[in-house]
């Protein structure tokens, strides 16, 4: 009886040193799992960042142009008003 | 106090027990408790050897039974490791590959912008010169209609 219980404290104590081993190991492993995935994720980030910088210097060129334009039709419109043609 | 008396078997008469009289049989029963308490020692000094040995017996099993439930932990705990970073490496390889798509597909939109932007911004420098042309072109009806 008394071999037995001890027995069965021994193999409890190894199933629970076990169990902290597993849960150690997981832990680590998916520590480092996730190492690459933040690269890449910080990488998205940086990227998206580029996008909308891109996007509105665009913009930005693209309002330029426009009031260009419209700077244009007024000229002309002034020219025709004033019966003058000779800016091209 | 009176000396003990002791009764003749042959004529029952009593006969005062001396200690000249009892020396003897006091002395072999001395000696024959002496020598009983002598094997005992020697008997219980035998067995304290014995459990002396045994102790030392147990407490080398257990040091080797020790040892061998350390090393065998620390295959399983190897094997664990091994096991644990396999799985998380397969839990991640489906996200990692969603995310590199992601980021071949944000360098091909980036690549479209920067051409959208070149374009743009050779446009706007064109219009900045054009812009540069027209107000001059301004100033020079301005004054046609101050004259």
């Amino acid at each position: 009886m008394r071999a037995a219980e001890s027995n069965l404290r021994f193999r409890t104590r190894i199933q629970t040193e076990l169990g902290n081993i597993r849960e150690k190991a997981k832990q680590e492993a998916q520590a480092e799992a996730q190492l690459p995935l933040r690269e890449r994720e910080q990488q998205i980030t940086s990227m998206v960042q580029q996008l909308e910088d891109r996007d509105t210097k665009i913009a930005a060129a693209l309002k330029a142009q426009a009031d260009v334009v419209r700077k244009e039709r007024e000229l002309d419109d002034a020219r025709r008003g004033n019966g003058t043609n000779d800016t091209e | 106090m009176a000396e003990p008396m002791i009764v003749c078997p042959n004529c029952s008469s009593s006969i005062p027990l001396t200690e000249s009289l009892a020396a003897p049989l006091l002395k072999a029963t001395r000696a024959k408790f002496e020598q009983a308490l002598a094997e005992k020692e020697q008997d219980f000094a035998g067995r304290e050897q014995s459990l002396r040995e045994q102790r030392a017996v147990l407490e080398q099993e257990r040091t080797a039974l020790d040892e061998t439930v350390a090393a065998k932990l620390e295959d399983e705990r190897k094997r664990i490791v091994e096991q644990e970073s396999a799985k998380a490496q397969r839990l991640a390889a489906t996200e990692l590959a969603t995310k590199v798509s992601e980021i071949a597909d944000l360098n091909v939109l980036i690549q479209d912008r920067e051409a959208k932007l070149a374009v743009a911004q050779n446009a706007q420098a064109e219009l900045v010169r054009r812009e540069r042309e027209l107000d001059d072109a301004r100033r020079g009806i301005e004054l046609t209609i101050q004259d």
